[in-house]
């Protein structure tokens, strides 16, 4: 324990240091940071106390059902935790050079592991506690609960409940890791990829959702009772269920009925725990060894052919060929990205394809405003988690490596160009897909359906630049684990004003779609002034953010290396 | 040709390198020495356009560093204190991309690409990625990409770094052999031995100011005043 605490004492006396920094440009980051927090966290407060009251007023839900939605975000958040986890601390555990150093040193190995699993829950979890905090701020005060919820619900509940999923993912990936000794790292891969995605499946073709709502609203308006009985067999085996069952019964008052499904919680949690702490006494060096093992035995990589072969010829200028052949080989010889971008593409698939079976009625246009802005924002918002864990961390990983290019004779504008233009692309016909296949349920006329694209084509840009500019600006070349680095402070930050450009969507949008579908409602001539108004205001923003950011980028680049 | 003309570098209240003035002409070589801390590799990072300097000017052929980048660059080879590659290229990706930052010739890289691996012996390491290299062999591959362009100015921090005698020993004929050619070679080093060998000048810094310069037959008349050994001259002059 003593030599826990001593390496913990150091290392958070470094990051300190790191990040406290007096200067004024640092002071000025810092003050900004703060105060885009605290926006973002007042903002997450009131949205979610505001949807809470809308499903619980508006629409008339029920506890349960809202609670049930609650443990489906659960779910999606206790794997998106777990696969966070299982990824990066792949690189923090085996292929961090702090570990190196330390297993050189005389520190036991289970205490190394306890130190590097430590690191990397709090390096990655800090803004997830954030908006789980605020999240739960909200939940709380709509309920009107005490003081000593958010503390419990904090300390026994959330913090518990991530902690589980990140325990767990460590303790799949020792076991993976022994596997991948005997049968390669590729199919240990491919097959926790597909028991990913088969989880995902089974958990929504069996838990079915809209069956669910279908159930509970046949009793409707006496939706205030419990409907436990209609949740299928195995969800009640599901931490996330735990999770939603603990605060709905809180929010019952009825604490007897939450204090079982609370210690299961707390007991899996610390069993787990204690698990990895255990498996790593036996497998974390033995793990290690087989990971060096692994590198080892990769066969000697051909050089990469096919068009992207650095040795071949093609149309594009010398130094823009190479630099996108490298980012192209950088970018999928690395698994913790195109892993990452699979799990990713699969869950905007899960969306879609989820979107593609809804069949909307025509009754009421606020509800029509709210259908469309709430897919289209979701759009928005995959793609800004698409930028910031894709294009935020385009500069940092260039690592130290960065020298070879500054100090060639390549023009920052051109190097700083082409990953605009690389990510840009990308991301544009991501957006682009997600528009169309989630707006089709919706029976768009073409003039929203094409405001709706335009808008995307213009968020990109936003997104992407305001992630480029971020990346630039935050770029640390030490670090050049691509998911470290969104994780970090920097890319927190971005990505919160990702947000507050989508709180600007919707100002902006709300107003003009709401007399549209109301001109359609009502048979009177359509309202398509507001609409066209809206995508020049959104494309006008959305360009000034862009070029600003790229502004901010080379500003950056142009810093002492 | 190699121009610093009172070339500052501060950070903050810190002055890295003080007022430094020197010059490598044309087939010179120069051996740029000093204790750690004293602003070699400081020096050298303004001179490649990595660092911003302070005040001052760097003339690389005639191109000021800071006003025209690219024309100065491109007669530039560079070889940095450490041999950081991209990890997920192998060595022959790394010198097609280090090849076609100076627009080389996709043919003529091709074979000189070829000429440099025999030459400093990288043999089947070049088609593994980089992240698998020992430092010996990242140091290599660096040294082959600051040659591929044939640079009229070569750059150096800390060349032996990681090299068994052998390389070593390639490496001095080459730069040796380059001046020869014509180009100017700038070495920064703490390997005193190798200046002996190789420098026609040699440049000691301490504490960001440059306190000896001259050609290695004043620094031989200098050694005999005192001990016969360029490490007592070292130590006398950085006390």
């Amino acid at each position: 324990m003593t030599e826990i605490l001593h390496i913990l004492r150091y290392k958070i006396l470094s990051f300190i240091k790191v990040n406290i920094d007096w200067h004024f440009e640092s002071a000025v980051k810092n003050v900004g940071s703060f105060l885009v927090y605290t926006g973002f966290s007042i903002g997450t407060f009131f949205f979610t106390r505001g949807l809470i009251a809308f499903l619980l007023e508006e629409v008339h839900i029920g506890q349960f059902l809202l609670h049930r939605f609650i443990s489906m975000l659960l779910y999606v958040f206790f794997l998106s935790v777990n696969v966070g986890n299982i990824i990066v601390s792949y690189s923090t555990l085996y292929k961090s050079k702090e570990v190196v150093y330390l297993l050189t040193a005389p520190v036991s190995h289970t205490n190394l592991f306890v130190i590097k699993f430590l690191d990397n829950f709090f390096y990655s979890s800090t803004t997830l506690f954030l908006i789980g905090l605020c999240a739960l701020l909200g939940y709380g005060s709509y309920f009107q609960h005490s003081w000593t919820f958010y503390v419990w619900a904090m300390m026994l509940l959330f913090i518990p409940f991530m902690l589980l999923a990140a325990a767990v993912g460590v303790i799949m990936l020792m076991g993976l890791m022994k596997i991948a000794g005997r049968i390669g790292a590729r199919k240990v891969i491919i097959g926790l990829g597909s028991a990913y995605v088969l989880s995902i499946y089974a958990f929504f073709r069996f838990t079915n959702p809209m069956k669910l709502v279908n159930e509970v609203m046949k009793y409707y308006p006496n939706l205030n009772q419990y409907f436990g009985y209609l949740d299928p067999p195995f969800s009640r085996f599901l931490p996330n269920h735990w999770a939603a069952e603990v605060l709905y019964w809180t929010g019952m008052h009825n604490g007897t009925m939450a204090l079982p499904y609370l210690y299961v919680l707390l007991g899996l949690c610390a069993l787990s725990c204690v698990g990895a702490v255990l498996l790593a006494r036996r497998w974390y060096y033995p793990t290690w060894l087989a990971s060096l093992d692994l590198r080892a035995r990769r066969a000697a990589t051909s050089e990469g052919g096919g068009i992207f072969s650095m040795a071949k010829n093609s149309m594009l200028g010398h130094q823009t060929e190479v630099l996108f052949k490298k980012e192209f080989w950088q970018f999928f010889r690395d698994p913790s990205q195109y892993i990452h971008l699979s799990v990713m593409a699969l869950l905007m698939a899960i969306f879609v394809g989820s979107m593609m079976q809804l069949r909307t009625i025509q009754v009421n246009p606020l509800l029509q405003t709210i259908s469309y802005l709430v897919i289209f924002l979701f759009n928005a918002f995959l793609i800004a988690s698409i930028s910031v864990r894709f294009v935020y961390p385009l500069i940092s990983i260039e690592g130290e490596s960065f020298w070879k290019i500054r100090s060639a004779p390549i023009s920052l504008h051109k190097v700083a160009g082409l990953k605009f233009a690389l990510a840009w692309s990308a991301t544009f016909v991501i957006g682009q897909l997600l528009n169309a296949l989630s707006s089709r349920p919706l029976g768009l006329a073409s003039i929203l359906w094409l405001s709706s694209a335009s808008n995307t084509a213009f968020i990109t840009l936003a997104m992407v630049g305001l992630s480029f500019g971020g990346g630039s600006f935050f770029a640390t070349y030490h670090e050049n684990n691509p998911i470290r680095v969104a994780s970090s402070q920097g890319a927190s930050l971005t990505f919160l004003l990702s947000l507050l450009y989508l709180v600007f969507l919707v100002s902006v949008l709300f107003i003009p779609v709401n007399r549209y579908f109301e001109s359609v409602f009502t048979g009177a001539s359509l309202a398509t002034s507001g609409i066209v108004t809206g995508v020049v205001t959104v494309g006008s923003v959305s360009f000034i953010i862009a070029g600003l950011s790229y502004v901010l980028s080379i500003r950056s680049l142009k810093r002492d290396f | 040709m190699i121009r610093l003309v009172h070339l500052t570098k501060k950070f903050g209240s810190l002055t890295a390198v003080d007022d430094v003035s020197i010059e490598v002409k044309p087939g010179e070589f120069y051996g740029f020495l000093g204790p750690n801390g004293a602003g070699k590799t400081t020096t050298i990072k303004m001179m490649t356009g990595l660092f911003a300097s302070t005040s001052g000017s760097i003339f690389i052929n005639g191109f000021d560093v800071q006003k025209y980048p690219l024309e100065a660059k491109l007669s530039i080879g560079y070889v940095p204190d450490y041999p950081f590659l991209y990890e997920k290229l192998t060595g022959r990706e790394f010198l097609f991309f280090s090849g076609g930052l100076y627009k080389m010739n996709k043919d003529s890289l091709r074979r000189r690409i070829d000429e440099l691996i025999d030459h400093f012996a990288i043999g089947s390491w070049i088609d593994k990625r980089t992240e698998d290299y020992s430092q010996g062999m990242c140091q290599r591959i660096v040294i082959a990409s600051a040659l591929l362009h044939d640079p009229k100015v070569i750059i150096i921090d800390e060349p032996m770094v990681g090299l068994d005698p052998h390389s070593a020993h390639i490496i001095k004929q080459t730069l040796k052999q380059k001046t020869h050619d014509g180009a100017s070679v700038f070495m920064s080093t703490h390997s005193l031995p190798v200046v002996e060998e190789l420098c026609d000048r040699v440049g000691i810094i301490k504490d960001g100011r440059l306190i000896f310069e001259d050609t290695m037959d004043a620094l031989e008349a200098f050694k005999r005043r005192i001990d016969g050994k360029f490490e007592s001259v070292f130590l006398e002059l950085t006390k």
